[in-house]
């Protein structure tokens, strides 16, 4: 063999190295043979807005099976501490079990979950990370829970407290001020209830012999449509602008703006509302249908949205912003804040 | 030969160009969902009012997975009394009929559906067709017989369809077997990609997201008025994303609803299915290009995106014609001036049609999924590059063969293999 063919052979074997570079990752991953799993994907999971509350009421039973006086640890949840209805100290900073009824003085701060199977009221500015409550719930005003509420009970939330997210098996009262991410009640109603519709009793009836809610689409590809004062609509709207839906008007049928929506007061819209802008919903309006918004929604005072037999939701990306005196049967959520304004 | 060199030059450089077009709006997409706005599907709606669904399992021998997508659909959270299960039995001669009506006798809302009669044309679309004259439901889902749906999958993508506009629904599919071998993991990459971030920019954008045929669902009502599905095209899923949107429907992508399905574990099964699928996408192709551009439902953006899309089984033949291109126009010493260009055909081709999503957008899409180990095998791809050039191009020569041809195309099915349950 020359030098030539040396030469050569040299250059040969760095090519097929150089072309190899790019595949050691490739060799390895043969090698190692990590990170090959199928994606995870919860093959039982069901959609439940008490999920959360369900999971730690059951984590917590499973860690520490409560025996009320004792002071007990964890390894997964840590430090539990059992207190009846004297609170000795403004700072708890460790999990909190509450035996029997018990008001929380103002100012409290607890630091780690609260837990209680009987009533529980909160009084003003205090803070908390999660409360879980077997029964009726009250918070005072200006609270502040970062996590979550939860109870099996009504809930009451006092003046500009935060809740986060909450979840009740009865009536959700909130008053002015309070801000919330995440809302699931039966029903949840701003300040001061009203006598809120129980069923379609009388609504649906009177329009019975005119045809139901068809799937012919009325497309209107204007930028801006109105759908004028006291007029009744028997399909589903689809416009590519802005909606107005003057008030005392009905529509039985479903709406999908690809602007925003303006219900005016009285109305009433027997199906959803979908829109790629805001929602804003009058005064003393009945909407049974979802309420679905990519940008922010408003419902003004005396307004119901679903009720205890067709229970519906109101989602929005940005602002969810309810005025007194409204009743949603039963789901708010917004991916920013919602206020009681 | 005066004339050939230059219209080989034209040629080339008209590719590139369009070769350059895929690339940027697979980076547009890929930069959407890094940093754009997410546009937010429906399944946070909470809704006791929901429509009678049917769904529907079109089956040829499939007993080795019949049992299993039943047993998923029977554990289903969808009411009861909401919902009808039709596995459609399309001439199987092995134990399919057997289990399905060992099934339909549990299950009072399981209802099988028997297509034997020689009258009765096999294939996907008859079959969808014929189910859709049976069910009660004015949603139909469909999904495969190897795929496994969760319990609360029936309800995200029905929720959808409280939109009035949305007349299809796909949500995402993820490759059960993927650790099998390293053509499962490539193609669980690939699909990661063409969902994470392909069709969920798409929605992002309010373009033209894909219904895929199977983990979807559509409005059995406004599919019967376009006419059904034509048993002649075989990517029945592709034609029925167009019409949708043909006829002022939209598709909704449900990102959030994902599936488990068995892709196929060997190249020759890997290479039939991409054939198939090429040739069905270029039938859609030729017969929805024109009223594409005409519709008056879509706008420029969505009409852009539509042509893109349709033509995305017809590039790698245009890439390889490209190649050859570029082989005559080297050999016969007329390439030089185009030597940067050339470089930049191949990179950019390679980057965005070695596989049917780019590397960075696979890349970008696993590292969203928290999947990053796995992206050592992207290399690889360099070879599905020239893999998928030749069976995509051959799928491409068979639909230019089927618009001369009056029978219906034979389906070719993917073969399954049976497993143990692992997911309960």
């Amino acid at each position: 063999m020359n030098s030539i063919d040396i030469l050569l052979l040299e250059y040969t074997l760095g090519v097929i190295i150089l072309m190899l570079i790019p595949l050691a990752p490739v060799i390895y991953a043969v090698w190692d043979r990590k990170g090959y799993e199928p994606l995870p994907v919860n093959m039982k999971y069901t959609k439940d807005p008490r999920a959360i509350a369900k999971y730690f009421d059951q984590y917590f039973h499973d860690s520490f099976g409560v025996k009320p006086g004792e002071i007990l640890n964890s390894k997964k949840l840590g430090k539990l501490e059992v207190v009846g209805e004297t609170f000795h100290r403004s700072l708890y900073k460790d999990m909190v079990y509450i035996v029997g009824k018990a008001k929380v003085p103002d100012r409290s701060r607890f630091e780690r979950e609260v837990i209680s199977r009987d009533e529980l009221e909160f009084g003003n500015r205090c803070y908390a990370r999660v409360i879980k409550s077997q029964k009726k719930l009250i918070l005072g005003e200006e609270n502040c829970i970062v996590r979550w509420i939860d109870s099996e009970s009504t809930i009451t939330v006092g003046r500009y407290s935060h809740i986060n997210i909450a979840s009740s098996m009865s009536t959700m009262h909130l008053e002015k001020g309070v801000s919330f991410r995440r809302l699931y009640g039966y029903p949840v109603l701003t300040s001061h209830a009203f006598s809120f519709r129980k069923n379609l009793e009388g609504i649906r009836e009177e329009h019975i012999d005119k045809p139901s809610i068809d799937e012919n689409l009325l497309y209107v590809p204007d930028k801006k449509y109105t759908l004028t004062k006291g007029t009744i609509l028997f399909r589903s709207l689809v416009t590519q602008g802005h909606l107005i839906i003057e008030q005392n008007t009905k529509v039985f049928g479903n709406i999908k703006s690809n602007g925003d929506v303006e219900v005016g007061d009285n109305s009433f819209i027997d199906g959803n509302i979908i829109a790629e802008g805001s929602i804003k919903i009058g005064k003393n309006c009945f909407v049974v249908g979802n309420m679905f918004s990519r940008a922010s929604i408003k419902i003004d005072s005396y307004t119901q949205i679903g009720t205890s037999e067709h229970p519906k939701s109101v989602i929005s990306k940005k602002m969810i912003t309810l005025a007194e005196h409204v009743a949603i049967f039963n789901y708010l959520l917004t991916d920013k804040t919602g206020e009681v304004k | 030969m005066e004339l050939v060199i230059p219209v080989l030059k034209i040629y080339l450089l008209i590719f590139i160009i369009i070769v350059a077009l895929y690339m940027i709006r697979h980076f547009i997409f890929t930069y959407n969902r890094l940093f754009g706005e997410q546009k937010l599907y429906y399944q946070d709606i909470l809704d006791k009012d929901v429509p009678m669904v049917t769904v529907v399992i079109p089956m040829k021998n499939e007993e080795l997975v019949a049992k299993q997508i039943l047993d998923r659909l029977v554990s289903s959270d969808y009411p009861r009394e909401k919902l009808e299960i039709i596995p459609i039995n399309d001439h199987s001669d092995d134990g399919t009929k057997e289990i399905l009506e060992s099934y339909a006798v549990k299950y009072d809302h399981i209802r099988p559906y028997h297509r034997l009669s020689e009258d009765e044309k096999p294939g996907k679309p008859n079959s969808l067709n014929d189910a859709m004259n049976v069910a009660k439901g004015e949603i139909i889902v469909v999904f495969d017989a190897d795929y496994q749906p969760p319990d609360g999958i029936i309800r995200e993508l029905v929720v959808g369809f409280k939109d009035p506009e949305v007349g299809a629904v796909m949500g995402r599919v993820l490759v059960e077997n993927c650790g099998t071998n390293m053509l499962t993991m490539m193609l669980e990459l690939e699909r990661s990609g063409g969902y994470q971030v392909d069709q969920q920019a798409r929605y992002n954008m309010d373009l033209i997201p894909q219904y895929g045929g199977t983990v979807g669902a559509y409005r059995k009502e406004a599919v019967l008025k376009m006419g059904g599905f034509d048993p002649k095209v075989l990517a029945e899923d592709t034609e029925l994303t167009y019409k949708m949107y043909l006829n002022g429907w939209h598709v909704a992508y449900a990102n959030r609803a994902e599936c488990y399905e068995e892709m196929p574990e060997e190249w020759v099964g890997r290479a039939k299915q991409i054939r198939r699928w090429a040739r069905g996408h270029n039938q859609v192709m030729f017969k929805y290009l024109v009223p594409l551009l005409t519709s008056r439902y879509l706008n420029f953006r969505k009409k852009l995106d539509g042509v893109l899309l349709i033509f995305v089984y017809t590039l790698p033949t245009l890439l390889f014609l490209g190649i050859l291109s570029s082989v005559v126009l080297f050999l016969s010493g007329n390439l030089e001036i185009f030597a940067g260009i050339v470089f930049l055909l191949f990179i950019v081709s390679l980057a965005a049609f070695g596989n049917f999503a780019p590397f960075f957008q696979i890349g970008v899409a696993n590292f969203i999924d928290g999947r990053t180990k796995a992206l050592r095998l992207i290399p690889l791809f360099a070879f599905n590059f020239v893999f998928y050039m030749l069976y995509v191009s051959l799928g491409f020569w068979d639909a230019v063969k089927d618009l001369f041809r009056k029978s219906e195309p034979e389906w070719d099915k993917t073969k399954r293999r049976q497993r143990e349950e692992r997911y309960e």
